[in-house]
């Protein structure tokens, strides 16, 4: 299958006052057409900046693309003009964000603003375009869709302001949809149906989507392939069942036991990852993740851990993969 | 609508009345009568006189006498000029709201677009120019700005070049009016472009603008369509205040430029105790900023399709 998305070796710094903040170091990750990629892990991990240097939206300055490439299809979008962009933006690759409430212009009906993410990319007249829309606004389940185009985003909810961004963001048949965090801001319930809609277009238009979050419920339901981020970096990838059943990095293992269980006793404490993640302004030599680790080695605080490869699609870098590596310290 | 508006009007008249009642009282609390003032006349012509003016008459009394009067349009005799103060209002008025309305446009336009570039070249030379110019306009006070713009954009230039670009004084012609409405919006400039500088970083740095960006929007598309109309919302609150500051400080400027405005009428009426006179351009003026806010509020209720008017919900 084609790839979709191609992410090799990226580097995006912040330049500060206080510094150089390597907020991405080294991520490479791909996403096939109709597939849905998952990047996991918490906040300040660097999912959100990778996520968003694939439109350039970070704000450059203090942004600054370092080095790796970074292909859409077949363009390049690390060389990319900024002009160039703004016909990539929203045609090939479209964005929904975390807090709906916020990313609908308040004082613009909300019809007007699929129609002008329409106008912009697509050669169709103004009624053409509003058809299109409510068309779109209609295929995320809007009901009264054409009364609802009329409306303002104050007068929806918070689940059906993200229908109308899901739904301004499939206006021009993106090849690629990057959600980020599309369903931490709702309640559990419009989660579920957030969730839904999104396997619906993935299914129905065959639409790549990176599902970017940090709640592995979510990825569990949706995600082909998933990708663990810690601290700029990926530390392994693979399908969701090489992930939920066969994790192999130990930042993995912990996130997946600090998942609350069905069997999870009221009286028993939620397991959480001790610590906290690394100072990216200056980051660790060796593992970012060896100050956290049951089962650092000396290794791993001096030496970053190469990726191995476990089998076909399923990576992680972590030293105790290396061959040298005595077992009983392996897989937990 | 309608009825938000008519209770509106309501409340409008409850002001003005409460802004009356307050007014005669305090004017006759003032020392001496408009007849202590000026030459010296004996006791038995100023008896008549304040008779004659019905102002032996209980406090009270002539102040529902005078209301009864205003309603239908009249506000008296002014007691220094002998002429209805109606006749003069509506004389003067039409200079001062032509010189505050420009100015206030002046202000509101120039306001707006020096704060959005402001925030737009944040923290590079622009902004710096910007704020100081801000700073600079609320310090300085207006008739300081209008006697400078005077001497030099008028006296000074004129001398240089040998034509009359701005003239010196007077009002009428458009190169009289220039430099006192911007003499007068110097500072509700400086308010309004600090204002729209802090709602235009705001709304930059909003969620719905890296939404639009996503969409493909070129920058100017996103600043026209999408920064500028939620980044005018504060501004359009201040109208209302910024109209009667306008106005109200009109008298200062009307002074160095020798403009016919109300301005005058309004101060010296207070120096010389012309009773109906300052009861008179205080309703006027009154009534005149109540309206303002008023339109203000409707005006806002357009902007923004979030605010709806009480009447609406119903």
């Amino acid at each position: 299958m084609a790839k979709v998305l191609d992410i090799k070796d990226l580097y995006v710094s912040f330049d500060t006052y206080a510094g150089e903040v390597q907020a991405v170091r080294g991520v490479s990750y791909s996403v096939d057409e109709g597939e849905v990629l998952a990047v996991v892990g918490e906040s300040g991990c660097g999912k959100s900046v990778t996520a968003q240097t694939i439109m350039k939206l970070n704000p450059m300055p203090p942004a600054r693309i370092k080095s790796g490439s970074l292909t859409l299809g077949d363009i390049d979008i690390i060389n990319t003009p900024e002009d160039d962009m703004q016909k990539i933006r929203g045609k090939e690759v479209s964005m929904i964000f975390q807090d709906p409430m916020t990313c609908l212009n308040p004082t613009m009906k909300v019809g007007k603003q699929i129609v002008e993410a329409i106008v912009h990319h697509q050669r169709l007249s103004k009624e053409e375009a509003h058809a299109k829309a409510i068309e779109m606004l209609e295929k995320v389940q809007i009901p009264n869709a054409e009364e609802r185009a009329n409306q303002y985003p104050h007068e929806f909810s918070g689940g059906m302001r993200q229908r109308a961004m899901i739904a301004m963001a499939l206006s021009c048949n993106p090849k690629l949809l990057i959600a980020d965090e599309p369903t931490t801001a709702l309640d559990v319930t419009i989660q579920a149906q957030i969730i839904d809609l999104l396997a619906n277009i993935r299914d129905e238009l065959n639409t790549a989507i990176v599902l970017i979050t940090h709640d592995l419920g979510v990825v569990a339901s949706l995600a082909d392939k998933i990708a663990v981020m810690y601290a700029g970096k990926v530390v392994e990838t693979g399908s969701a069942d090489d992930i939920f059943y066969n994790a192999s990095h130990p930042y993995t293992v912990a996130l997946l036991n600090s998942l609350p269980k069905h069997d999870t006793n009221k009286s028993d404490k939620l397991q959480s990852i001790p610590g906290t993640p690394p100072d990216l302004l200056d980051p660790p030599k060796g593992c970012a993740f060896a100050s956290r680790c049951e089962k650092c080695m000396k290794i791993c605080r001096h030496k970053q851990p190469p990726v191995f490869k476990l089998n076909d699609g399923h990576e992680a870098a972590c030293w105790l993969l290396h061959k040298d590596c005595p077992k009983e310290g392996g897989k937990s | 609508m309608a009825k938000y508006i008519i209770k509106r009007l309501f409340y409008a008249f409850l002001t003005i009345l409460v802004l009356l009642a307050l007014t005669f009282v305090m004017m006759h609390m003032l020392p001496g009568d408009p007849f202590s003032t000026g030459k010296a006349m004996d006791e038995g012509t100023k008896q008549a006189l304040r008779a004659y003016y019905g102002l032996d008459k209980p406090l009270l009394e002539q102040f529902i006498i005078y209301v009864r009067n205003a309603m239908v349009g009249d506000l008296g005799q002014s007691i220094k000029y002998s002429r209805p103060v109606m006749q003069i209002i509506m004389e003067s008025f039409p200079v001062s709201f032509q010189l505050g309305m420009l100015s206030l446009i002046f202000a509101v336009i120039a306001g707006v677009a020096l704060g959005a570039v402001a925030a737009i070249r944040r923290g590079r030379a622009a902004d710096t120019v910007a704020m100081t110019l801000s700073v600079i306009g609320v310090s300085i006070p207006s008739f300081i700005v209008a006697a400078l713009l005077q001497y030099f954009c008028a006296l000074k230039l004129n001398q240089l070049t040998g034509t009359q670009i701005f003239a010196v004084t007077g009002w009428g012609n458009f190169n009289q009016m220039i430099l006192p409405a911007l003499a007068l919006s110097f500072s509700s400039l400086a308010t309004v472009s600090r204002l729209m500088r802090t709602s235009m970083l705001d709304v930059l740095s909003s969620d719905y603008i890296k939404t639009a960006k996503a969409k493909g929007l070129s920058e100017k598309a996103i600043l026209w369509k999408h920064a500028i109309r939620n980044a005018i919302m504060p501004v359009v609150t201040v109208l209302g205040p910024i109209a009667a500051a306008v106005l109200t400080g009109g008298f200062v400027v009307e002074n160095v430029f020798s403009i016919p405005g109300m301005g005058k009428f309004f101060v010296l009426a207070i120096k010389e105790n012309d009773y109906t006179l300052i009861a008179g351009t205080t309703l006027f003026y009154g009534a005149f900023l109540i309206l303002a806010v008023l339109v203000v509020d409707i005006l806002y209720g357009i902007i923004d399709p979030r605010i709806k008017l009480a009447s609406e919900k119903e």
